[in-house]
């Protein structure tokens, strides 16, 4: 195979490849190269990596507060008041 | 074809054949600048992505090229293979190779420094013809 051919098959495959896991990797698969075609909501044009949000236990301003109650009262307190705002539904 | 070869691991031999039969070529020769060498041609709105290969040869050693693609510089007046009836040889001569992402096409100047005959030679693989 011509050397200008095998370079030309690995550059159009990098081109082409939309697996799951290089999509992942790269953010770009075969719906980002082509031409959006069909409805976009069916699937034309989007499979970008899906980005999940981590669970927090406490939100930011929870842990400001703890920190502010353990500043003031002490850290027997901070404890409890960390227990308090925990188990709140 | 050879074992070792890293494309033909994965791809068969009727696989490439599809492949080569979706190739496009333009070829033609120029005796005067052109800034443009792909326009009004068979490659000048592809719009599909895919990878450019691109050779060219003057009669004269002095013919220069440049190849841009979406304001991508692949290469700036070099100095095109000098050989007699501006002949190509693919496999031997240099080739200047690209890839398209997005659709668009290289805009090929030739900038002629004394009067020769240029021929160049550009070939589309389209990505699509993959399979």
């Amino acid at each position: 195979m011509p050397a200008w051919l095998a370079a030309a098959l690995i550059a159009a495959r990098s081109l082409v490849v939309g697996t799951p896991g290089r999509a992942a990797v790269t953010g770009v698969g075969v719906g980002s190269l082509l031409p959006d075609i069909g409805i976009p909501f069916l699937g034309g044009g989007g499979d970008r990596p899906r980005r999940r949000r981590r669970r927090r236990a406490l939100t930011a301003s929870d842990r400001a507060d703890i920190a502010f109650i353990t500043g003031l009262l002490g850290s027997t307190a901070g404890k409890n008041f960390a227990l308090t705002i925990a188990t709140r539904t | 074809m050879d074992s070792e070869d890293p494309v033909a691991l994965d791809l068969e031999m009727e696989e490439l054949a599809l492949v080569l039969q979706n190739i496009i070529t333009v070829e033609r020769t120029v005796a005067a600048d052109d800034a443009d060498f792909l326009a009004g041609s068979q490659l000048d709105q592809p719009g599909v992505p895919g990878v450019y290969t691109v050779w060219a040869a003057s009669t004269l050693g002095d013919t220069e090229i440049s190849i841009t693609l979406g304001g991508r510089t692949i290469t700036n007046a070099a100095i095109l293979v000098l050989r007699a009836n501006s002949e190509i040889r693919e496999n031997e001569d240099t080739f200047f190779q690209v890839s398209s992402p997005t659709g668009g096409r290289p805009v090929i100047n030739i900038n002629i420094v004394t009067a020769a005959v240029v021929r160049v030679r550009v070939k589309f693989l389209p990505a699509v013809a993959l399979p």
